[in-house]
């Protein structure tokens, strides 16, 4: 049934929306931060179910333009498993993205020149003498042109998407049961990224995506755990009775805002079994659109994540101020407001990546 | 067989012979084969149909060959791929069922992103 919905949700978005995936996310919550030198707490408690559609096995052939697309749904809870849709509604903490780009490279003359080999190869009398000869020479006019020209390509991307969460938010007004004060929200959110990655030789990526958001503050509220006790009492004993909450509190906005991600990712070999994957400095600007009791914020950022050379993501560590610009006013000190942590999950904002492995 | 005076005419057949040819080929993830740029003694292979599962694996599909050329010297092989500090490819070859001598082949990145190779392997 599960994979039933899955199939069908995935129909609707191709119809009604894109074709597309988001393959590359954000590590908010994928990760947590590196208390000190000898703890280590990775996030990880939070089972997910994940599906993806995509085409990226194509892009093992660099072809002169291509069009790649896909779809990422996924969802979690604490037992593990998630439905994504129940009843016609997104339940709980799921989120499905598109993803639908077009890669251009820029290896044209080379790939013209290879055509034509391959125009020789299929013709009635190959092989022979001077058709290989005639491939011979082409073959060196590729390298030659190959020789003085570093690997480019660019990529153009849309990502739109929904994701969705419920929560119980706790208020101090005056009710008349305690379990009133504890509120049921139910969140749904959207949005909408175009994005923009440049690839130049073995050792650069750069990426920049810009886009609407409709979100909340949820981020910045503080969570509690809360225990309702009830006492009946009948004729000399009396009855417990509790309730736990895991509730939010604080100044709980819905807002717009627009977001801009950028990456510089830097490609190293460390040995013949890792590799070395820098983003540089990556920067997330936040601007919220008519919502004045959200500040503007800028973060920036640096992370290392390293994998195994067949692709296998092997762990990263960030570094990463959360307000550049002390917008928030949490800390005067720059040094204060730097947070380290080790990432979980690759982590470029607005890089589309291939098939790094999770 | 090359006779002495082989004359470079287009329908004469070309020097050495036609033996069967299996592959497999690995790549790391970011590894991107150009479009016709892969063949084994000047016959083209068809990396989209040799595709497996992993979209990181190619090889000859079961009960399949590709008919190459081996020349005395040896047989060319050709092959033009992009990727990024830290990619290869790895390429196990069987003439007429046996291994190759030159098998594996591995070739890395090179500092203009580039994991070419174009010469006669034995």
């Amino acid at each position: 049934m599960k994979a039933l919905s899955l199939i069908l949700l995935a129909g609707l978005l191709v119809r009604f929306s894109v074709y597309g995936q988001l393959v590359a996310e954000d590590a908010n919550g994928q990760s947590s931060i590196l208390l000190n030198a000898s703890t280590i707490t990775l996030d990880l408690n939070a089972a997910a179910l994940a599906a993806n559609w995509n085409n990226f096995r194509k892009l093992a052939i660099e072809k002169p333009h291509q069009m790649i697309w896909g779809i990422d749904a996924r969802g979690s809870n604490s037992d593990g498993v998630a439905e994504l849709v129940s009843g016609g509604h997104f339940t709980p903490q799921s989120r499905i993205s598109g993803y639908v780009a077009l890669r251009r490279s820029y290896q044209n003359s080379a790939l013209e020149l290879l055509k034509r080999i391959r125009d020789i190869q299929d013709s009635e009398n190959f092989p022979n003498e001077g058709a290989i000869n005639t491939i011979r020479q082409l073959n060196d006019q590729v390298r030659n042109i190959r020789e003085g020209q570093a690997s480019k390509a660019l990529t153009i991307y849309l990502n739109p998407g929904m994701n969705a969460y419920n929560f119980e938010q706790y208020t101090d007004l005056s009710t008349s049961t305690l379990a009133e004060r504890f509120n049921r929200v139910r969140f749904r959110g959207a949005f909408l990224f175009a994005g923009l990655n440049y690839e130049y030789g073995r050792r650069w990526t750069l990426g920049i995506a810009a886009g609407f958001e409709h979100c909340d503050n949820l981020d910045s509220l503080s969570s509690r755990d809360y225990t309702v006790t009830n006492i009946t009492v009948i004729g000399g004993s009396q009855l417990l009775s509790e309730s736990k909450h895991h509730a939010y509190t604080g100044d709980y906005i819905v807002y717009n805002r627009v977001l801009i991600k950028t990456d510089a990712l830097y490609f190293a070999r460390l040995n013949d079994d890792y590799r070395l994957v820098w983003n540089t400095l990556f920067t997330r600007f936040c601007i919220p659109m008519n919502e004045k009791k959200i500040n503007r914020v800028v973060q920036a950022g640096t992370a290392l994540n390293f994998y195994k050379s067949e692709g296998k993501f092997a762990g990263g560590l960030y570094a990463q101020s959360n307000d550049i610009f002390n917008s928030l006013h949490t800390a005067d000190s720059f040094t204060e407001r730097i947070s380290f942590g080790i990432v979980a999950k690759y982590a470029f904002g607005s890089i589309m990546t291939r098939d790094f492995t999770k | 067989m090359r006779t002495e005076n082989a004359k470079h005419n287009a329908n004469e057949k070309p020097p050495g012979k036609i033996v069967s040819v299996t592959y497999t080929l690995k790549k790391s993830p970011l590894v991107a084969f150009l479009d016709n740029g892969f063949s084994i003694g000047y016959a083209s292979i068809d990396l989209l149909s040799d595709q497996e599962n992993n979209p990181n694996t190619f090889s000859t599909r079961e009960g399949k060959f590709y008919p190459c050329l081996l020349e005395q010297g040896g047989m060319q092989l050709t092959v033009f791929a992009e990727g990024k500090a830290g990619d290869f490819w790895t390429l196990e070859l069987q003439i007429d069922g046996q291994n190759a001598a030159a098998s594996p082949i591995r070739v890395e990145t090179n500092a203009l992103g580039h994991l070419d190779f174009d010469q006669l392997i034995n």
